[in-house]
């Protein structure tokens, strides 16, 4: 029974101690729109949540991480996609350190900007790949080396409402 | 899985999608920024310039062409790329409608690492709000223009008016006429009909499908309270010209009469047709021909103004302005008045041409006559030099002391056709003597029981006579 007992408490230990030494990512994403407004004669625009947005309006969606563990997190990838009934702005993309990567297909492959294709299944059944706009983006990959324990970034894009 | 991306994501262009809302009129096309001349990398490396004023068109050779010259400057690998953004610019790209009102835009991110688990994002949620698209069909107005008399009631002018907005919206539709000389026509009383419409918008969110009778297009937070089944009117993508009667509708589905193709994404919204109608205001200052300039103005309770978000208001309006007319054109009738007298006993003639009237000639002047045995005729000639047409025509006429009139001579030719169709006019209700003026209610239409004098259109030749009788004493 005391035997159980010191097994158990160790293997809690352990465990506790496995699972505090380890990097943990955590993200948080953060949609807005930029409203006009005037101040002292001057046009200021300012960034509110988007709760509401019109057609025709840019939402900017930010992604901020960090890693709250205490070892580096390495081979990082931050995976977005671009909501339905948007469109991804070209360029707007952004994230310091990290390789930005597109999508065409819903996730399945990624490639830098300029070089995604996407796949259609012709009349007669074969299939053409076909090279990407922007517009036809379906997702965003941030790849992230490394990140070290206690730090944090962000990145983002933006994308305008259909 | 490739697939189903394709298919849900076909090829389309954003400046094919801009230039597609630019078509449909209306303001809406100007939120999406300006596409920009330059492509660049993402990392803001230039590759390629293709200037969007040259409008490249879906023509392969001239691709070609390009790519071409793009390889020969830049090397093959910005020729390849050169060739992707080229066939982008030329691909078939089927338009891209507004997101519907009240569509909720989710967005969740995730991320996965090496050393621990995939691990998933909050959900942020967007609600799309309503843009409206009112927009007059200015080739539906009917008709262009009108013309009355002062004070008289213009007719029904019609506009159909649609509603290219992602969502239903409330539309006020005020009155901007206009006069071209305003000191001389009062401005008019004007009533538009209906005043304050609710106008259905929305957008499909799936192809449509049909039973040969009716179609079934799927829609999303339709607000349909306002649809009358079998009388409400839409457009289908924007097109004028034909719509479709709704024969039933959910928040989640239109049913409209008939068989139509609607793609995924089609906006769908109300037509109405909006009357116009009133009273043309009164001439002033001896004006015999003016100008009501008229317009109409539809706002939707977006509000005025610019919006907050820098949105030009929701506002159309359709009137004169050059390619398409619509005005009230006021006009009155100038009338004229000869008075010939022929020698009923003698019949000698007078000096100068005779005037021939009803078989008889008539003399301005020289016509000569005997005391106590000769009466005379007197043949009273009015006509209306326009541009109007004159009402209440009345002709006085005091009668010289020296003449006895024959009361059951008083004739009157009332359209001015040579035939005297009112005979004895003082005892038909054409006529009325007091003392020695003689009044005769002229024109068509007139009565002297109402002391209204009768109608005299605008025409060239005389329009309206008066003869009567009397003998020297």
């Amino acid at each position: 029974m005391k035997k159980i007992l010191i097994l158990t408490t160790t293997a809690l230990l352990l465990a506790t101690t496995i699972a505090w030494a380890a990097p943990k990512i955590e993200i948080a994403l953060t949609a807005e729109v930029e409203i006009k407004s005037i101040v002292d004669g001057k046009e200021v625009i300012t960034r509110v949540p988007a709760a509401e947005a019109k057609p025709g309006e840019i939402i900017y969606y930010t992604l901020t991480y960090h890693n709250s563990g205490d070892q580096t997190a390495t081979e990082v990838k931050l995976n977005d996609p671009i909501p339905k009934d948007t469109q991804y702005i070209t360029g707007s993309a952004f994230g310091t350190g990290a390789k930005i990567t597109f999508s065409a297909d819903g996730g399945e492959t990624y490639q830098e900007a300029t070089l995604v294709t996407f796949k259609i299944t012709n009349a007669d059944g074969t299939t053409s790949v076909k090279s990407a706009s922007p517009d036809q983006y379906t997702d965003i990959r941030w790849t992230v080396d490394s990140i070290a324990a206690g730090s944090s970034g962000t990145v983002g894009f933006a994308a305008v409402v259909r | 899985m490739n697939s189903r991306y394709a298919q849900q994501r076909q090829p389309q262009s954003y400046t094919r999608t801009r230039a597609w809302l630019a078509a449909q009129g209306g303001w809406l096309w100007r939120l999406l920024p300006k596409p920009p001349d330059k492509y660049q990398t993402f990392d803001n490396r230039e590759v390629m310039t293709i200037t969007k004023k040259d409008n490249i068109k879906r023509d392969s050779q001239r691709s070609s062409i390009m790519t071409k010259q793009i390889f020969k400057k830049s090397g093959p690998l910005l020729g390849i790329i050169a060739a992707a953004l080229i066939w982008v610019a030329s691909a078939a790209t089927p338009a891209d409608a507004l997101v519907a009102a009240g569509t909720t835009i989710s967005n969740q991110a995730t991320v996965s690492y090496l050393e621990g688990a995939d691990a998933n994002s909050n959900i942020v949620n967007t609600t799309v709000n309503l843009v409206s698209g009112l927009a007059w069909d200015d080739t539906s107005l009917s008709p262009t223009t009108q013309s009355v008399g002062s004070n008289i009631a213009v007719s029904n002018y019609t506009a159909d008016l649609l509603n290219l907005g992602n969502g239903t919206t409330v539309v006020t539709i005020s009155d901007g006429t206009t006069q071209n000389v305003p000191a001389n026509l009062t401005a008019g009383a004007w009533v538009i009909s209906p005043n304050n419409p609710t106008l259905i918008g929305t957008v499909s969110s799936a192809a449509a499908t049909d039973n040969g009778t009716n179609t079934t297009i799927p829609v999303s937070n339709l607000n349909n309270a306002t649809i009358v089944n079998g009388t409400t009117q839409v457009h289908i993508g924007g097109a004028t010209g034909t719509y479709y009667t709704v024969f039933s509708s959910s928040q989640t589905e239109l049913v409209v009469v008939g068989v139509v193709a609607v793609p995924t994404g089609t906006q769908i919204g109300e037509v109405i047709t909006v009357t116009f109608n009133g009273d043309a205001g009164a001439l002033q200052n001896s004006s015999l021909s003016e100008l009501h300039l008229h317009a109409m103005t539809a706002t939707d309770d977006i509000g005025g103004g610019v919006n907050s978000d820098g949105n030009p208001a929701a506002t159309d309006t359709i009137s004169s302005d050059g390619t398409n007319l619509w005005q009230t054109s006021v006009i009155a009738g100038a009338l004229a008045i000869t008075k010939y007298v022929r020698n009923v006993t003698t019949g000698n003639a007078g000096t100068g041409a005779a005037f021939a009237y009803d078989g008889f000639n008539y003399y301005l002047t020289g016509v000569t006559g005997n005391s106590t045995t000769d009466t005379l005729e007197y043949l009273i000639v009015i006509s209306n030099a326009g541009p109007g047409d004159a009402t209440d025509v009345t002709v006085t006429d005091d009668i010289n002391p020296f003449l006895t009139l024959t009361t059951t001579s008083v004739d009157i030719d009332t359209n001015g056709d040579g035939i005297f169709d009112r005979v004895d006019a003082v005892n038909n209700d054409g006529a009325s003597i007091t003392g020695t003026v003689l009044t005769v209610y002229a024109g068509v239409g007139g009565t002297a029981a109402g002391t209204t004098g009768g109608a005299i259109v605008f025409d060239a030749t005389p329009t309206s006579a008066v003869r009567f009788q009397a003998a020297i004493q």
